[in-house]
């Protein structure tokens, strides 16, 4: 009888922790069991918006000579580089309906690059709790920093290939700059639900596994919110919502 | 012509001037910095208004002509609370020109010494003040002077310091790198001490500089710079005695540092200069050495402290029945702390002490307050 109990016990219990381990899994993306999901491209037409502050060199380039390598940079060197969509644009959604849950943030951390006297991406969205590493890729210091209400933090200067890491708790707008170099400048949006996406370098994106309801589906480009629009998520539905700006 | 109606005609020329090219921007950004004042009460150059509290305000413009990646007209436009307009900057600059990747600028520019940089400005200063060896003013002109004159002028100010301010000189100069090597040569009207008011030459000579930055490892700059030139100016001041003013140069030679990692900046300069000074009853080397050691640490976001320490040391000359230096010594230490209010709004708080070795006023003071917003 025992050992009948013990092959039950066997055959039950991982059956139990898939279904538990599933529905962990669901959670964490969805909420309800039936989800739908939007999709489209983006394209951007007007100038790059990440460059009103780029232009911003003042002293970048001016007492360069002979002062070592920090100075020895090409003036406006940052402003001339073409920015691809997938690293200044980001979709998300905005709802009430979806800051009610708690979502465990992924264990993996996405990095912002500090490579070629630019940040990589320069727009960054992350769920609020994930953690972000800032790896150094240039042959000179860059000294990362924000003042941002949504995160304060300075990680100070430290050569190539070496990194920092900051979690981001509290969802909102940090953004974030270079204390050397004025001209670097990035954003990454702590948002308290997973229902966002990063374009691809044509443009198309996909926001999956969003629970039935009414959104403002958002589309932020550069340093600002470029478009937004009322969208309606329905159960097993997939939408196409495009963008032009 | 008053101060707005000069700085509206340089903006306006470079303005009309750059379009003309094709492709070419013009950006416009600055620093601007008000401040509150209280210094000992004297009437020495370490006083600010005789000790009276005093409010002042500084605005720099940066104008930056961009007609390509490569090529630029670069201005600076200074604005200070008694109402004078200075253009610090106003050079030509050509980036990478091939084969060699050498660039070149010419006109008004910062000679290639010292270490100052853009330290000189307030939102990049993490202090009030700047190092002794740009500002403190010495007992030596740059005309022909009796060794009397020169005496009774020890401490109070009336002459060259060793390095201009921020050495702003009409030239022209080449510079590049190579690995971890970076050079610059200049030839410039004026020396490294009278740099900004010998804009139309004093004499006929150009001051020659050089300087070499080694950055042996990233956050570590070693640099060094030699620079001679005539000194004294072409005047009717010079004596019948004396039969060329261009054969008495001033050498100046330094060396400085940059190191930085983690939260801390560190910078230091040494300056050992001489003045090859006329006198009737002989020639006379004035020597002097000058120092300054100055550290920045970040707390935490938003706040640092600093502190710097300089001095300046003089050389001994003969006074007729004794030797005595030809200026007295001087040493400073000047701390404070800053608080980033926004991004680009820096609120500082600073102290400065100055101890004088010799003359009525041994000891000098000031607080400063000082607000700054970067655009």
């Amino acid at each position: 009888m025992a050992r009948i109990r013990l092959c039950v016990l066997s055959a039950v219990l991982p059956v139990c922790f898939l279904v538990v381990l599933a529905e962990a899994q669901t959670d964490s993306t969805s909420p309800v069991s039936s989800t739908g999901e939007v999709h489209g491209s983006i394209v951007i037409t007007k100038a790059d918006e990440m460059r009103d502050e780029s232009v911003r060199t003042g002293l970048f380039g001016r007492y360069a000579a002979g002062q070592g390598r920090e100075g020895s940079l090409l003036m406006h060197a940052a402003d001339t580089l073409e920015v691809p969509l997938s690293e200044k644009a980001a979709v998300y959604l905005e709802g009430e309906g979806l800051s009610l849950h708690q979502y465990p943030p992924s264990n993996r951390e996405p990095a912002l690059d500090q490579r070629n006297m630019q940040f990589h991406p320069q727009v960054l969205p992350i769920l609020a709790g994930t953690t972000v590493r800032f790896p150094n890729r240039d042959h000179l210091f860059h000294n990362v920093f924000s003042y941002s209400q949504a995160k304060e933090f300075d990680l100070g200067r430290y050569p190539i290939n070496d990194s920092r890491s900051v979690t981001f708790d509290k969802p909102g707008v940090v953004r974030v700059y270079c204390d050397i170099h004025s001209n670097m400048n990035a954003i990454i949006l702590v948002l308290p639900h997973p229902y966002f996406a990063t374009p691809d370098d044509e443009g198309r994106y996909q926001i999956r596994h969003v629970p039935p309801g009414k959104y403002t589906l958002v589309l932020w480009c550069g340093r600002e919110i470029v478009a937004q629009r009322t969208v309606t998520i329905r159960p097993d539905e997939s939408i196409e919502e495009n963008f032009t700006h | 012509m008053t101060s707005m109606r000069k700085v509206r005609r340089i903006v306006s020329a470079m303005l009309l001037l750059l379009p003309v090219t094709g492709g070419a921007q013009v950006f416009l950004s600055g620093q601007s910095a008000a401040d509150f004042v209280k210094s000992s009460p004297d009437e020495t150059q370490l006083a600010v208004n005789g000790g009276r509290p005093t409010f002042g305000w500084q605005s720099h413009l940066f104008v930056d002509g961009m007609v390509n990646e490569n090529v630029g007209a670069l201005v600076n436009i200074r604005v200070t609370n008694t109402q004078t307009v200075i253009v610090d900057y106003a050079a030509i600059k050509l980036t990478n020109l091939t084969p060699l990747q050498l660039s070149f600028q010419a006109g008004k520019f910062d000679l290639p010494f010292g270490n100052l940089a853009d330290r000189r400005f307030p939102r990049n200063n993490p202090l009030y003040g700047i190092p002794l060896i740009y500002t403190y003013a010495t007992s030596l002109k740059n005309y022909v002077m009796t060794r009397a004159e020169l005496l009774s002028l020890r401490g109070r100010g009336a002459g060259m310091p060793l390095l201009d301010n921020g050495i702003y000189a009409d030239g022209a100069m080449v510079f590049g790198s190579w690995g971890i090597l970076d050079y610059a040569a200049a030839v410039s009207a004026g020396t490294v001490s009278t740099a900004s008011y010998s804009g139309a030459n004093v004499n006929s000579d150009l001051t020659k500089t050089f300087r070499v930055a080694l950055t042996p490892l990233t956050g570590l700059v070693i640099g060094a710079g030699y620079s001679w030139g005539a000194y004294l100016a072409e005047s009717d001041y010079v004596p019948a005695w004396l039969s060329n003013v261009n054969e008495y140069q001033q050498r100046t030679a330094e060396m400085d540092f940059k190191f930085s990692r983690g939260h801390a900046v560190v910078d230091g300069e040494g300056v050992y200069n001489v003045w090859e000074a006329p006198f009737q009853s002989g020639d006379q080397n004035l020597s002097a050495f000058g120092y300054t050691l100055e550290g920045k640490y970040t707390l935490f976001p938003r706040f640092y402290a600093a502190l710097r320490v300089s001095g300046l040391r003089f050389g001994l000359i003969d006074t007729g029945s004794e030797l005595d230096r030809w200026d007295y010594n001087v040493n400073e230490w000047e701390g404070g702390i800053g608080y980033f209010l926004y991004k680009d709004v820096l609120l500082k708080f600073v102290r400065r002490e100055t101890r004088t070795y010799g003359g009525s006023r041994p000891r000098d003071g000031l607080t400063a307050v000082q607000l700054v917003v970067a655009y």
